[in-house]
């Protein structure tokens, strides 16, 4: 466990330049005929470990069929992975299990980088059924900070963070929301994932002030955009990540684009739960939107 | 500041109903607030969802009876749901094996046999119906009428060696 914390942005700004930042989107198994169609539209692949489980005897591990898919037809497309699983800033430590599944993918695929919520879902070992936000405080700086160390010398490759939407009133907090992220970037090296329609929740059911956000943030730290579409469900706008992408998160990341100079990919996400309602069309036309419009 | 340890486990059981809230102001107009009823609603509809995926049968058979969403509800208030969503649907079968209706018992208890010998665990299971499995298993799947108890037992063997992995016989006829 010796191998040196790997600062994100150094990692990826090392790697060969490309004129313009990449696209990628969700594949998350199941649908070979989709990532059939995907490919030609994108430069990597976003898998969730979590997401492409299946049980193999006694113990949980990846799915065989959608490790085959992503090993025969994205061969020659990167894969990056993002969980939601891994529960981060719970108070009594994360989950082995997410970490087993990582451990996994990284075994089979040359993970360009990872990503995770800066949230918990599990509490003294039980799910919530929801990620929810961590307190701004001291104490979790402290906490998550640990914790991302420990995960950038694990895996050597670059560690992200997403901030979630909080349906919920912040608790009493000792950071704004830019100011948490800031702080545990400058002290972990690890970048940022903004997710422009997490901002455009957040602004719909907490009134987040997204311009204030943005200019607050330090936005040589953010690595990917995630662009996605959800509901508005009894008065809340929810992540679901089951429509097209809303306007208004469009220009959130063309605002970010320019002043964001270690992005190294824009990333459209979709559950595959939603791809019968969305509908493959959809879907590929959405990523030529996004390429056409931020990406060209 | 509230401790990050004390804020979690509020929460928990603030989405799960398990508490009053604490002496605070801030969890006080949580715990009445439509965003925690959001919250809960939300985390509900995922694990129904993840739930009608993964255990078809039960949760046609609980549909049927009109249970599903007070079944759903109580498991995710009253039970440690695993972080795993294979463990967790697993846990949901399991529980429902103390069910107090003897056909979700079965259904619920075939289920999960299936499921672990089709994921090539080795062990067998038996499980005792008190109405025929078959005739239960194929209204669910066509929508016919469930068939009430007919005063036999049949004793269902799920075991990865056997031939189309299921062997039926009649065990006993019910006193």
């Amino acid at each position: 466990l010796n191998v040196p914390a790997v600062d994100a942005v150094a990692a990826v700004t090392a790697q060969p330049s490309q004129p313009s930042p990449a696209l990628a989107v969700t594949y998350n198994g199941d649908d070979p005929t989709l990532l059939e169609r995907l490919i030609p539209l994108v430069d990597l692949i976003e898998v969730s470990p979590d997401a492409i489980t299946c049980r193999h005897g006694g113990r949980i591990g990846l799915g065989p069929d959608t490790m085959a898919e992503l090993t025969t037809l994205a061969a020659d497309r990167p894969i990056i992975a993002h969980g939601t699983g891994l529960s981060l800033a719970s108070h009594d430590g994360w989950e082995d299990g997410y970490l087993a599944l990582l451990y996994e993918l990284f075994d089979h695929f040359d993970v360009a980088w990872h990503s995770e919520h800066l949230a918990f879902c599990v509490v003294d070992g039980e799910h919530l059924g929801t990620l929810l936000p961590v307190p701004r405080t001291e104490e979790a700086v402290d906490l998550v900070c640990d914790r991302v160390r420990a995960i950038q010398r694990w895996f050597a490759k670059p560690f992200l963070l997403e901030h979630v939407i909080s349906l919920l009133p912040d608790p009493p907090a000792e950071y704004t929301m830019a100011g948490f992220l800031n702080e545990i970037t400058e002290r972990t090296g690890c970048g940022v994932i903004l997710d422009a329609y997490n901002l455009v929740c957040d602004a719909y059911n907490r009134g987040l002030d997204v311009d204030a956000f943005l200019s607050e943030l330090e936005l040589d730290s953010v690595v990917e955009i995630h662009l996605a579409g959800g509901v508005r469900h009894d008065g809340f706008q929810l992540d679901v990540h089951s429509q097209t992408v809303p306007d208004r998160a469009m220009d959130i990341a063309a605002a970010v684009l320019p002043n964001a100079p270690n992005l190294r990919a824009v990333t459209f996400e979709y559950l595959k739960e939603a791809v019968p309602y969305l509908g493959a069309d959809t879907i590929c036309d959405e990523l030529t939107r996004i390429r056409e419009g931020l990406l060209s | 500041v509230t401790r990050l340890k004390e804020h979690q486990r509020v929460m928990l059981d603030l989405i799960k109903r398990r508490a009053d809230p604490p002496p605070d102001p801030y969890y006080g107009r949580l715990a009445a607030s439509r965003d925690l009823v959001t919250v809960r609603t939300a985390a509900l509809y995922w694990l129904a969802f993840q739930l009608e995926n993964r255990c078809q049968l039960t949760t046609t058979l609980l549909k049927r009876l009109g249970r599903f969403d007070d079944v759903v509800s109580t498991f995710f208030c009253q039970h440690r749901t695993s972080p795993h969503v294979e463990a967790r649907s697993d846990g949901f079968l399991v529980w429902l094996q103390a069910d107090t209706d003897p056909v979700v018992r079965a259904v619920s208890q075939f289920e999960v046999a299936v499921l672990h010998v089709k994921a090539g665990c080795h062990e067998l299971h038996e499980v005792l119906w008190d109405r025929h499995p078959d005739r239960v298993l194929v209204a669910l799947e066509t929508d016919d009428q469930l068939p009430g108890p007919d005063g036999c037992t049949y004793r269902l063997v799920i075991d990865g060696s056997l031939p189309g992995l299921l062997a039926c016989d009649r065990a006993a006829a019910a006193s």
